[in-house]
């Protein structure tokens, strides 16, 4: 076995309580531990901007495009979340047992409409809605979930490079359409609020929420 | 207004009204570690060894915070002088969850 360096390790042959897809990257090394609660932190604000966004886009009433865009990013999170939360669990990890902590450690804030206070906005019962709602400033939260999303996922393809190829394919995926994301919703906000032009060169999913690169479809290249 | 570094650097910085520190001290060269940049992750925690920080543009900042001595800078404005220890996201997050507050539990890469 000694000239075979990849089948040597500490992992005895029948173990199940070690994972050597965990040793090799302690081995190069990853702090797993510090890993999987990033990843959590991560993966609790895809979760939550995908609860918010769905409330974001019923808001933007005549401008029909934002929505199907906003609409894109939401489902677009969500394969977000639905990418990377089992890579938790196979590196031995777990998402929090209640859904209350998951959303309150998630690494990005909540994506709150304008004009609920916060989400505090005492309401009388549900039909007690929001009804003034500036598009400029829907676009602006979104603009913003964005960027913390893509600073997030710069962190974790950093820490993961040339190390963890496996988290790193993951995260650069999700990188990708983050950094997509926030040009879609400067080209819009730009517009918008100040009515300048300021192109994102992309557009185009195939169906809603497409997730190209997450869901590893085609993107668009015609 | 004074920012020291864990390192022992120093650097004096003006941090006009309605401007929060972070942004300022870039703009003066001191780069500092941020996440969110809306007052909500304390990536960006310091100690606040003197004076006092308007938090109101923060969207998660607790009395309990001020209390205990810490700041959020990405959103932060100066509300007198000040002197602020920067780089302290773990002892921001350990207080934190000693006091059974909501904190989100990942590295940053950030080091001083
Ligand atoms: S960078 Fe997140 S609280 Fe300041
Ligand atoms: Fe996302
Ligand atoms: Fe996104």
């Amino acid at each position: 076995m000694a000239d075979k360096p990849h089948a040597s390790g500490r992992v005895k042959a029948g173990d199940v309580t070690q994972r050597v897809g965990v040793e090799q990257l302690e081995k190069r090394g990853i702090d797993v531990d510090q890993l999987i609660e990033k990843l959590v932190d991560a993966a609790g604000a895809e979760f939550t901007t995908y609860y918010y966004y769905t409330i974001l886009r019923m808001y933007l009433a005549g401008n029909e495009d934002y929505k199907e865009i906003c609409e894109d990013a939401r489902l677009e999170d969500r394969a977000h979340f639905e990418l990377i939360t089992p890579r938790i669990y196979e590196l031995g990890g777990t998402i929090p047992y209640d859904i209350r902590t998951f959303a309150d450690r998630a690494g990005c804030p909540d994506a709150y409409l304008p004009g609920s206070e916060n989400g505090k906005r005492p309401m009388k019962n549900s039909r007690d809605i929001v009804t003034h709602v500036k598009a400029d400033d829907i676009l602006e939260v979104l603009l913003e979930a964005e960027r913390c999303a893509i600073r997030t996922w710069s962190e974790i393809c950093d820490i993961t490079f040339g190390k963890d190829l496996r988290t790193f394919d993951m995260a650069s995926r999700i990188l990708q359409e983050e950094i997509e994301h926030e040009a879609w919703f400067i080209e819009l906000l730009s517009m918008e609020r100040e009515g300048v032009a300021r192109p994102s060169g992309h557009f185009r999913r195939g169906d809603p929420g497409d997730a190209p690169y997450s869901k590893n479809r085609g993107f668009y290249n015609p | 207004m004074e920012l020291r570094l864990p390192d022992g650097r120093r650097a004096h910085i003006q941090v006009p009204e309605g401007r929060h520190i972070l942004e300022c001290a870039r703009d003066a060269g001191v780069e500092l570690p941020s996440l969110c940049e809306q007052g909500w992750c304390c990536t960006c925690a310091v100690r606040v060894l003197s004076g006092r920080v308007d938090q109101s543009a923060s969207r998660r900042f607790y009395e309990a915070d001020r209390a205990a001595g810490f700041a959020l800078i990405c959103t932060g404005s100066p509300r007198s002088e000040l002197v602020l220890l920067t780089h302290q996201l773990e002892a921001m997050r350990a207080f934190r969850i000693g006091a059974n507050l909501p904190v989100p539990r990942g590295p940053t890469l950030a080091q001083p």
